[in-house]
């Protein structure tokens, strides 16, 4: 940590805003080699409760991006100015109220939506991804790039969100955001669509979650783990 | 008796780990090893059954409608003092178990930070406020929960070490087992769920 | 020592400036959000009885106002006494909290209170030929609350259209009661009362009695027996007050 802060001085001194290939690395990393779900796992917790349909993993999804983004943001830009002993408290403030912030929005603009997601807006507070990223890259780096890493983070966690949810969705219901898609197509054969009830339970999200890490790790070798 | 029932139900039926996965960043991180997964286990039940009554007490009179000034609602700081209670009890035990006892120390201390983001902590004090418990009920609550964290982790964590000899497919061995297998347990420990301990006492 | 009173000075200036935002924020956006609310029971009300039309509840305007002309709320006791007005309610109880409306009254606060001192509210679909009681029924799921919205026709008996709503039941198994469409729509026709007793009865063992049975939900047993206790004492809270109308 403290070797990092030191290297701010040098980086200071680069343009502020741009949008280069460092800053579009700093987008597309987290969605596949870095994601946070598949390879760093963390904030797992929320994504197994909402994750039975899209709609409300899209809310979250959505609120997990703002959360990660503006904390990075103004944690990017008050990190030369936090005394080094009470930093996390500090991150945990504005990560809190982000949080309060995006659940009182949720609240009056999407009622139906917080009112099934209500503890996990909650819970966004102690999603790892957001403390983790403050810790290794906000309070390290510029506005600017934090903003970007947050985002791409941000996606990359959205991204694994809304995909579990439209398996579950597709299988546990034969729909997805509520429209019919299965009956359909097994109507051309004249059949119809048996909605797997495994699919909608809690503990398939761990399998979908289980079989979508193989399918990535068994596609790109440089993610097997070793150890 | 209630409390009784509460601790037992939060313990073994809505285990936060296996009913609700809550807690799960850590449970995963932590569990490669039965000593350890033990350490953090005993830290989270501390933590919990601290933080619990005294976030209870913060909701109730500070926080609720008409508590400190007749018909102002503070309900909107509720997140954030929340997890300032939790940061700073968790800095505190940790302050408290090195002065007190070096050797607890060694071997939960580098576990306590980690407990700060455990969202079965924050979830905890969240679940006790939409179920509107009472202050015994809290604490109940609280161990309970705990409890029901510390035999999930400890179960995990000796799979874990038993599945190291296994062959599993080099690609999902580690997390995608791990995911896999907690699916698993959650699924055996749905034949749990809807028992009413107050049912056996009548 | 001047550096940790930087410390507690910066924390205490943070505190602030995140306090005032969320204050003001919280002033702006909480009446809007409780809007919602007051909305959102008023459509699960007005969804139960069977002539409202998806277009009357298709903005919180249109519920307001669809609930405003065609609902006459009362509340009544379980011995049968009628509350015309909110005030009357209030009047009654004065260690309770005030309720602003009858669409306010909520069950959870009642059920801590004597059952002799609640009330249950009753929401009257004015119309010629018969009016609609949509009747409030709560009791407890498997993880936590459940409740129903139940409208019945003029008979006092039959039931006209439910709407189910929970806190947290498992989705795919509990969570069916509000999600399934064919569950609900099993209840409509069936009977309330046999004789002086709530038989309404979520079945397990298949339908026995084809006027007062319901198909249970596969998977779902606690959260139906659940129901079935709610059917039992919500109703008959009402039945005095039934009585008296018919």
């Amino acid at each position: 940590m403290a070797e990092d802060v030191k290297n701010i001085a040098v980086e200071e001194k680069e343009a502020t805003i741009a949008f280069g290939a460092k800053e579009r690395k700093l987008i597309t990393d987290p969605l596949h080699l870095n994601n946070p779900l598949t390879v760093q796992v963390l904030g797992i917790c929320s994504a197994m409760a909402v994750t039975s349909q899209v709609y409300p993993s899209l809310i979250m999804a959505v609120a997990v991006v703002f959360v990660t983004a503006f904390s990075s943001l103004i944690i990017s830009l008050l990190r030369n100015s936090v005394p080094s002993s009470i930093r996390m408290i500090v991150q945990l403030l504005v990560i809190a109220a982000l949080v309060q912030v995006v659940s009182l929005v949720l609240g009056a603009f999407a009622y139906s939506a917080y009112e099934s997601l209500a503890v996990f807006i909650g819970l966004i507070i102690t999603n790892c991804i957001v403390m983790g990223r403050l810790e290794a890259f906000a309070m390290a780096n510029r506005p600017w790039q934090s903003f970007l890493d947050g985002v791409g983070n941000g996606l990359g966690y959205g991204f694994i969100l809304v995909a579990m949810a439209v398996i579950r969705e597709l299988f546990g219901k034969g729909t997805i955001m509520g429209l019919e898609i299965l009956n359909p197509i097994f109507g051309l054969f004249g059949a119809t669509y048996t909605p797997n009830n495994l699919m909608v339970l809690p503990a398939a999200s761990l399998f979908v979650i289980g079989l979508m890490i193989w399918v990535q790790r068994g596609l790109d070798d440089r993610l097997v783990d070793i150890s | 008796m209630d409390s009784i029932n509460i601790f037992i139900k939060a313990a073994f039926i809505d285990n936060m780990v296996l009913a609700y996965f809550l807690g799960m960043c850590s449970y995963l991180a932590v569990s490669k090893t039965v000593k350890t997964a033990f350490g953090l286990g005993l830290a989270v039940i501390f933590v919990l059954g601290i933080t619990m009554p005294i976030n209870w007490m913060i909701n109730t009179y500070l926080l609720a409608e008409g508590a400190i000034v007749e018909g102002v609602s503070l309900e909107f700081l509720r997140l954030i003092l929340f997890i300032a209670v939790i940061a700073s009890m968790v800095q505190l035990v940790e302050m408290v178990i090195e002065k007190a006892s070096p050797s607890l120390y060694n071997s939960l201390g580098i576990f306590l930070p980690l407990i700060t983001v455990n969202c079965s902590i924050m979830g905890g004090s969240l679940f006790m406020v939409s179920r509107e418990y009472s202050f015994g009920e809290s604490v109940a609550f609280g161990l309970g929960s705990g409890l029901g964290w510390f035999l999930a982790i400890i179960a995990i964590a000796a799979i874990r070490e038993k599945l190291r000899t296994a062959d599993v497919p080099p690609a999902l061995r580690g997390l995608g087992i791990a995911f896999i297998l907690t699916g698993l347990m959650g699924i055996a420990f749905m034949s749990l769920t809807g028992l009413n301990p107050a049912d056996f006492t009548k | 020592m001047k550096k940790e009173q930087n410390i507690y000075l910066y924390v205490v200036q943070l505190t602030i400036v995140i306090a005032a935002v969320l204050a003001g924020l919280y002033n702006v956006l909480d009446p809007i959000y409780k809007q919602n609310r007051n909305a959102a029971k008023k459509e699960a009300i007005l969804k139960c009885v069977p002539i409202v039309k998806e277009a009357q509840l298709a903005s919180v305007a249109d519920v307001d106002a669809t609930f405003k002309t065609n609902i006459e709320a009362i509340a009544i006791k379980p011995d049968g006494t009628i509350f015309k007005t909110i005030e009357e309610v209030n009047a009654a109880r004065p260690s309770m909290q005030p309720y602003e409306s009858f669409s306010n009254i909520d069950l959870g606060l009642e059920e801590k209170i004597d059952e002799k001192d609640r009330v249950y509210p009753v929401y009257i679909y004015k119309q010629e030929g018969g009016n609609y009681y949509v009747v409030t029924v709560r009791g407890n799921g498997l993880w936590d609350k459940i409740w129903a919205f139940v409208a019945l026709e003029a008979d006092l008996n039959t039931i006209a259209g439910i709407d189910f709503g929970h806190v947290g039941e498992t989705p795919g198994l509990g969570a069916e009661i509000k999600d399934s469409k064919s569950f609900k729509d099993q209840f409509i026709g069936l009977k309330v009362f046999k004789g002086d007793n709530v038989a309404l009865t979520i079945q397990k063992k298949g339908i026995k009695d084809k006027d007062h049975d319901v198909a249970v939900i596969s998977g779902a047993t606690v959260t139906c027996n659940g129901a079935n206790d709610m059917f039992r004492s919500g109703f008959n809270h009402y039945k005095a007050y039934f009585s008296k109308v018919n």
